[in-house]
């Protein structure tokens, strides 16, 4: 089997469960540079997932700031 | 980059004519402090008294010459500000007593649940704080296609066909784009954490 797409990467990380990646998954444990591809796909997702949650918790204050009322520096 | 950014911004909040520095340096930091706030339970109002109260005691105590950079890290005096001023306001009606450095409790306190969470918390906020200065920086030395590409697809959540479309790239490009953004993102978190040691 060739080296994984960078799409079959992706499909990996977001649908771990899924049985129809099976053989994907296999590939990926057994070739050196697709479980590296992977493994990094893995850490980039949690990074992204801070990145949301950044935004969710920024968005949630957004209102709060604006009516804060001014500090005197 | 964006530390030296950190250094003038502090520097610049010595002279209280410098308006401008105390505004960026609130609009920094205003964000992560009501989100840390809201986070270990205060509501709005408090969380807003909170915050103000902080940065305007972070500022005076500077202005006194209290916070020595090389002595301490910003995370830790401001965050021992916001600390003691959060437990003060969950404590409302109680007597509260300091340590020597400031920022703890005295003995036989009972702490709301909320409190024994705050260290974690603030760690968990200040993380989110370098990872949005790290994007900032990010945003600010990439090509704009490329950051695009990276925000619709990574953080929008955009199909790949749909960005490589809007933005006329190829869809190989759109997975190029945020994997090299991640890779720099990545750079640039380790140099700002390791600029804060």
């Amino acid at each position: 089997m060739r080296c994984l797409t960078d799409q079959q990467i992706e499909a990996l990380v977001s649908r771990p469960g899924d049985p129809a990646l099976e053989g994907l998954r296999r590939h990926a444990e057994s070739c050196g540079t697709c479980r590296e591809k992977l493994e990094d796909a893995r850490s980039d997702a949690g990074l992204i997932a801070e990145i949301r949650e950044l935004s969710e918790l920024r968005e949630a204050v957004k209102l709060l700031v604006e009516k804060m009322p001014p500090s005197a520096g | 980059m964006l530390s030296r950014t950190t250094t003038t911004l502090l520097e610049g909040l010595v002279d209280p004519r410098n308006e401008s520095a105390w505004r960026r340096f609130y609009d920094r930091y205003t964000p992560m402090l009501l989100s840390f706030a809201k986070r270990v339970g205060l509501n709005d109002a408090d969380a807003q008294d909170v915050v103000s109260d902080t940065l305007v005691t972070f500022l005076q105590q500077y202005r006194a010459g209290r916070y020595d950079r090389a002595r301490g890290r910003l995370k830790s005096w401001l965050g021992g500000i916001a600390r003691h001023k959060i437990r003060r306001c969950l404590s409302k009606g109680r007597p509260v007593s300091l340590n020597a450095s400031g920022s703890g409790d005295g003995p036989g306190l009972p702490e709301p649940a909320a409190v024994c969470d705050l260290d974690a918390a603030f760690e968990h906020e200040w993380q989110l704080q370098r990872l949005s200065e790290a994007l900032e920086v990010l945003r600010g030395e990439s090509d704009p296609t490329t950051y695009q590409a990276f925000d619709l697809y990574a953080l929008k959540n955009w199909p790949v066909d749909k960005v490589a479309s809007f933005l006329e790239l190829k869809p190989n490009s759109v997975y190029i784009s945020k994997s090299r953004m991640l890779k720099r993102l990545r750079h640039i978190l380790e140099w700002l954490t390791a600029e804060e040691e």
